[in-house]
């Protein structure tokens, strides 16, 4: 409501101000009214009441004509109903109304400093939010940026693959054929992981990737990952493991797939050679690593610094420029929105990523 | 299947329509296309067909109205196509009657598996003595099981999960259906207790929790068990 009055225009937002801060006054001024007719003593009670409504006014209001009106009030009231009536000593009227003035004008500059402070913070986190949402206008932008290259390739692929094989049909072997339609199958198959990463893309909204967060057990989700890239890569061998007793982490299972596919995707088109992948899942005591380790070429040097930042499809051969970058990027956004930690290194007989996900509260779980 | 299996296609894609016809007439089923959902509602009513093919994506009107209009008249199984690929557009179409579904794109063979599994449960009043799958026995009346010859001990919310999937190998069971067959309709919505016994399930009767041979999970949706491969049904 106050930050609604706030936006609001000049006149209007004095208006609703001063009506606030009249409707306050009021009420402390029962309240403190009602214990001093109680209580005879509550004499600086009273006194630090009103002068915490005056502060709360100054800061939820930021407006000084609300704020001096109502620390002149204070103390005229407080001087003339509970102090002056409380002296024991005879003391002239005029005094005391001196002494108000001069308490009044103490809480307000105290006011006035502290409506300060209240406006200079509001101010910080109305910059905050602008540099946020530059951040994440930044993020997607890459994000999308790095995509159209990794469309066009399978799209060349499909094209060129369909039309030679339009066009040639009458000449083409039986063998040439059939691996005329698979090269067609494999684009479109990749292009399909893209179209996935695309959707995760869109999620980028917010500072943090907006996560469907679930407990999910590790080992249904790895297997739903597995199967799907099985499906996409049929001669793939993958060899998986997963801990011995059950383990249940909160996560969104879409993303977590999602990051899953993108590594053993790149692992089988980038290591440059048709042996086997491992994929392993562990569990430590606070995270659940898992590891997805080839035994081909190997990471380049000039790559390595680069691995999660978008650009590393750029620097690699176009042969290799398959979506590695893109994928590694996202892999990154999604594994940083779970608090996890996500890291690529090249090994003497290939390359080994890996990513946790920290394991969360513990809970019993009974049969 | 002695008669040719009528089948009814609800899609209004024609190329993917071609594809699908094209493979199953090859498997021996008859498929008749309709390509909106008022031409589907019609055919059905007219050709009374064994399975009927939904796809939720239809040009006129929302697939899972269709759904609903299909499910009220009779019993006939239900897949539905989806190009849809979140969890709660699956669960919606389960739990408005869907048989199994099918997410685009893909293959004939995971296709062809769903369609055999609706037509077993269509033509099988009551569900077979045995349930046997690779190295995996079922004894549905005595409720042993064995895995590779030696004899599996479970608890027994995990024999009744179990035999549950058995009867209704190769469809998708979704969590709400489990959790109201086993443990009553008045459960709350918290599926914990399910996921839990099936985590411990699944590694009892799993070499590898990663590469499931006979419980497949579907992430945020519910589980799905291989096909029974045992022909033996038993008499009425």
């Amino acid at each position: 409501m106050l930050r609604k009055m706030q936006n609001a225009s000049g006149i209007q937002k004095h208006m609703s101000c001063a009506l606030l801060a009249a409707l306050c006054m009021l009420v402390v001024t029962g309240i403190t009214s009602v214990c001093f007719h109680l209580f005879r003593h509550l004499l600086l009670c009273c006194t630090m009441i009103f002068f915490l409504s005056v502060i709360l006014i100054s800061c939820n209001t930021l407006d000084p004509l609300c704020t001096v009106p109502c620390a002149v009030f204070s103390a005229l009231w407080l001087e003339l109903k509970v102090i002056y009536p409380s002296l024991g000593v005879p003391a002239s009227l005029r005094n005391a109304l001196a002494d108000a003035l001069c308490a009044a004008s103490v809480m307000t500059l105290i006011s006035l400093f502290i409506l300060r402070l209240a406006k200079k913070a509001a101010m910080t986190s109305v910059t905050e939010k602008q540099l946020e949402a530059a951040e994440i206008e930044k993020t997607r932008a890459n994000l999308l940026r790095a995509i159209p290259h990794d469309l066009r390739t399978p799209l060349t692929g499909i094209i060129g693959n369909s039309l030679t094989y339009l066009e040639n049909q009458d000449t083409l072997t039986d063998d040439e054929k059939t691996e005329i339609v698979r090269n067609i199958y494999e684009s479109s198959t990749w292009l399909g992981q893209m179209v996935e990463n695309l959707l995760t893309v869109t999620r980028v909204s917010k500072k943090e990737l907006s996560l469907d967060t679930r407990t999910e057990y590790v080992d249904e989700v790895a297997a739903e990952a597995l199967q799907k890239v099985e499906k996409a890569h049929q001669d793939c061998i993958i060899r998986a493991s997963v801990p011995e007793r059950p383990v249940m982490i909160p996560m969104d299972p879409i993303l977590i797939e999602q990051v899953i596919i993108n590594l053993l995707e790149n692992a089988l088109l980038h290591s440059g050679v048709n042996l086997p992948i491992d994929f392993i899942v562990s569990e430590h005591p606070d995270f659940v690593s898992f590891t997805v380790r080839d035994y081909g070429n190997g990471i380049p040097e000039s790559m390595l610094a680069h691995l999660f930042d978008g650009t590393a499809h750029s620097q690699a051969g176009p042969s290799k420029s398959k979506g590695m970058g893109i994928g590694l990027m996202i892999c990154q956004t999604i594994v940083t929105a779970h608090h996890g930690t996500i890291t690529g290194r090249s090994l003497t007989d290939g390359a080994e990523f890996t990513f946790t996900l920290p394991k969360g509260k513990e809970e019993d779980h009974e049969s | 299947m002695n008669l040719k299996t009528n089948m009814l296609l609800i899609e209004d894609d024609k190329n993917t329509c071609s594809f699908i016809i094209t493979a199953l007439a090859k498997c021996g089923y008859h498929v008749i296309p309709a390509y909106s959902g008022e031409e589907g509602l019609r055919l059905a009513a007219s050709d009374c067909p064994d399975v009927i093919l939904l796809d939720l994506g239809l040009p006129d009107v929302d697939g899972c109205e269709v759904l609903k209009s299909l499910r009220c008249r009779n019993h006939t199984p239900i897949i539905v196509i989806s190009a849809r690929t979140t969890e709660y557009d699956k669960v919606q179409a389960l739990d408005l009657g869907a048989d199994d579904y099918i997410t685009k794109p893909f293959s004939l063979a995971e296709l062809m598996a769903r369609i055999r599994a609706c037509l077993r449960h269509k033509y099988t009043c009551s569900p077979g003595r045995f349930y046997h799958a690779l190295g995996l026995n079922i004894d549905l009346e005595s409720g042993t099981v064995s895995l590779d010859g030696e004899i599996v001990h479970l608890t027994h919310v995990e024999y009744q999960l179990l035999s549950l999937l058995a009867e209704h190998s190769g469809c998708i069971l979704s969590y709400q259906y489990i959790m109201n067959a086993i443990w009553g309709p008045y459960t709350d919505d918290n599926n914990q207790i399910l996921r839990v016994n099936m985590a411990n399930l699944r590694h009892k009767i799993e070499r590898n929790p990663a590469r499931p041979q006979y419980l497949f999970t579907e992430v945020g949706i519910g589980y799905r068990m291989r096909e029974n491969e045992s022909t033996d049904i038993s008499p009425e």
